[in-house]
C-alpha cells in the first residue's frame, strides 16, 4: 500500500506542477457543478418539508346531522376514535364554528358577521386528526378510506377533507419528488463527463509515459491506479467543499428566516443538510470519481500502446 | 533464452515485415542483429521484447512465449527484458535519477537499494553530476548513457539495444560497449540490433543479419 500511495503522491505532485491551470479549472467547475446541485437538492428537500409540515396539518371535518344530543355525540366521536387511522378529534360546536368564521373572515362587512344565524348556516362537527403525514404515497388512499368509513356512521351527515387540495399537494409531492431524482441523475452524469474529461486530458498529455511505463513493465493496475485516485479526490474535494458552501449558505438562510416576522415558523424547516445526506452525497462522489476515473483509463491504457500504434 | 521458430509479423494485412524467421539464442551469448532500414529490425526488436505479438510463429524469451502472452503477464516478463530504445524513451518531466530509477520503482525496491543503485549506475555512466538535471539539459550522448543505465539498472536476464550508439562518437560507443560485454560476462544476454558495420566488425560476436524481412545471414564474425 505505501509505495503505491508513493506512486501517487509523486505522480499527482507532477501533475498538479505540469497542469496546473488545466486542474484548478476543473476542480472550480466541479465545485461549481456539485455546489448548485446540492443546493437545488437540500431546497427541493426544504420545500418538501415546508409541504410535509402543511401535510400534517390536514384534518378530516365531520359534519354532524341535526338534532345530536350529546350522548348521541359521544357514540359517534367513540365510532371515529375506534377507527386505526384516527389520532384525535375534537369537537366544534356551532358557536365555535361562527368563531372560526368570524376570525378567519374579519374582512367581510361586520354586520353580515354579526347577521350570522349559527343554526341556518353552520352544523356542530367534529375535527378529526389522522395517523400518518402526507409524505406517505399511501395516505391519500388511507383519507378516502376513512372517510367513507366515516360517513356510514350513524348521524354524520357529510365528511370533508379539502379533496381539491389534496390531490394538488400529492401531485407536487410526487413531482418535487421526480425532481430531485432527474437532478441526482444530471449530477451524476455531469460529474461524470467533467471528472472523464479531466482524466482523459491528463492521459492525453501522459500518454508518452504511460507508453513508457508499460515498456519497462510496469502493470496496468498500477498505471491506472493513479488517474483512478485522481478522479476519486477531484470529486471528493469539490463535493466537500460545495458541501461546505451549502451548509454556509442554508444557516444563513435559516438566520434569515429567524429574524423575519413573516417567515420565522420556516427557520427550523429551512435546515441544513442533514448527516445522513452529508455522508450519502459523500459515498456517491467518491463513487462516481472512482467509475469516471476507471472507464477512461480503462479504455486508454491496455498494456500495449506500442503494438496498438503500429499495427 | 531467446527462440524464433517460423515467425511472420504483418501489418494491416499487407506489409510482411518479418517472414519465416528463424533462430535461438542460448543464454549469456552476445548476438547483433544487423540489417539496412526497412529490414524488419525494430519490428523484430519489438517482438523480443514484448512489445508486439507475431503474425504467426513461436517467440520465446526467457520462457515466455510471446504470442500467447496474456496482458496480465506482459509486464513482468518486460521487467525481465532491459530495453535500450533507439529514441531512448525518457520522460522529460523527471529527473536523470528518477529516470534511471523507473525499472526498480515499478518492482516497488526499497529506497536503500534505489540509492544504492542510483549512484554505482551514475557513476559507471559518468552522470554523477546531471543527477538533478532533465532530459532536455542533456547532450544526445548523455541521453544515451541515461537510456543504457535505465535497461541495465534492474540487472535483467536480456538487455535487448536498438542502435546504442547511434548517437555516440567512436570512444564513446566503444565505452558503451563495453558497459554491455561487462552485463554479457555476468551472464546476461545481449542482443544489440544495429546498423553500424564497423562496430560489429570490432566486436567479433555473432551477427544475424536481416534482409526484407527475413534472416539472410546467422554467424560470427571472424
Amino acid at each position: 500500500m505505501m509505495p503505491l500511495l508513493r506512486k501517487y503522491l509523486r505522480f499527482s505532485k507532477r501533475s498538479w506542477v505540469s497542469e496546473t491551470r488545466l486542474r484548478v479549472s476543473t476542480l472550480v467547475i466541479l465545485i461549481f457543478t456539485y455546489s448548485v446541485t446540492l443546493f437545488l437538492i437540500q431546497s427541493a428537500f426544504n420545500f418538501q418539508g415546508i409541504m410535509n409540515r402543511w401535510g400534517d396539518s390536514t384534518k378530516v371535518t365531520v359534519y354532524l346531522s341535526d338534532g345530536q344530543t350529546p350522548e348521541t355525540r359521544d357514540k359517534i366521536e367513540k365510532s371515529i376514535l375506534a377507527m386505526q387511522e384516527t389520532k384525535k378529534t375534537k369537537f366544534i360546536s356551532q358557536d365555535e364554528a361562527v368563531a372560526q368564521f368570524r376570525s378567519k373572515n374579519s374582512l367581510f362587512s361586520k354586520d353580515f358577521l354579526e347577521d350570522l344565524k349559527t343554526q341556518e348556516v353552520f352544523q356542530e362537527s367534529f375535527e378529526v386528526t389522522l395517523n400518518g403525514s402526507l409524505k406517505d404515497e399511501t395516505y391519500f388512499a388511507k383519507i378516502q378510506e376513512t372517510s367513507k368509513k366515516i360517513g356510514e356512521i350513524v348521524g354524520v351527515e357529510e365528511v370533508s377533507y379539502g379533496q381539491g387540495w389534496i390531490e394538488r399537494y400529492g401531485a407536487f409531492l410526487r413531482v418535487t419528488n421526480s425532481l430531485v431524482t432527474v437532478i441526482v441523475v444530471l449530477f451524476i452524469l455531469a460529474s461524470l463527463v467533467i471528472i472523464s474529461n479531466l482524466i482523459r486530458v491528463l492521459v492525453y498529455n501522459q500518454k508518452e509515459e504511460i507508453e513508457i511505463l508499460e515498456l519497462i513493465g510496469e502493470t496496468a493496475r498500477n498505471i491506472r491506479m493513479p488517474y483512478i485516485v485522481e478522479g476519486l479526490m477531484f470529486s471528493f474535494t469539490a463535493y466537500v467543499v460545495g458541501m461546505f458552501v451549502n451548509v454556509c449558505l442554508f444557516v444563513w438562510i435559516s438566520e434569515e428566516f429567524a429574524g423575519n416576522s413573516m417567515l420565522s415558523h420556516l427557520a427550523e424547516i429551512v435546515a441544513s443538510p442533514s448527516l445522513v445526506f452529508v455522508a450519502a452525497g459523500l459515498v456517491l462522489s467518491c463513487v462516481v470519481g472512482l467509475i469516471s476515473g476507471f472507464i477512461t483509463i480503462r479504455s486508454i491504457n491496455t498494456g500495449w500502446a506500442l503494438s496498438n500504434r503500429t499495427n | 533464452m531467446i527462440q524464433f521458430s517460423h515467425v511472420y509479423k504483418t501489418f494491416r494485412g499487407e506489409i510482411h515485415a518479418l517472414r519465416d524467421v528463424n533462430f535461438k539464442i542460448n543464454k549469456g551469448e552476445f548476438v547483433f542483429l544487423t540489417g539496412h532500414s526497412g529490414a524488419g529490425k525494430t519490428t523484430l526488436f519489438n517482438l523480443l521484447a514484448g512489445f508486439d505479438r507475431p503474425s504467426s510463429g513461436t517467440v520465446m524469451v526467457a520462457d515466455y512465449n510471446i504470442h500467447e502472452l496474456a496482458d496480465s503477464e506482459a509486464p513482468y516478463f518486460r521487467r525481465k527484458v532491459g530495453v535500450v530504445f533507439q529514441d531512448f524513451k525518457l520522460l522529460n518531466n523527471r529527473t536523470v535519477s528518477d529516470n534511471l530509477l523507473l525499472p526498480l520503482e515499478v518492482i516497488n525496491a526499497s529506497e536503500q537499494m534505489m540509492n544504492e543503485k542510483k549512484l554505482h549506475m551514475l557513476s559507471a555512466l559518468g552522470l554523477l553530476e546531471k543527477e538533478n538535471c532533465y532530459p532536455d539539459q542533456l547532450s544526445g550522448g548523455e541521453k544515451q548513457r541515461l537510456a543504457i543505465g535505465r535497461a541495465l539498472i534492474s540487472q535483467p536476464e536480456v538487455i535487448i539495444a536498438d542502435e546504442p550508439t547511434g548517437n555516440l562518437d567512436p570512444q564513446l560507443s566503444r565505452d558503451v560497449m563495453k558497459v554491455f560485454e561487462q552485463c554479457n560476462r555476468l551472464g546476461t544476454t545481449v542482443f544489440i540490433a544495429t546498423h553500424d558495420q564497423q562496430l560489429v566488425l570490432e566486436q567479433k560476436k555473432r551477427v544475424i543479419s536481416l534482409k526484407q524481412g527475413e534472416v539472410n545471414n546467422d554467424a560470427a564474425t571472424a
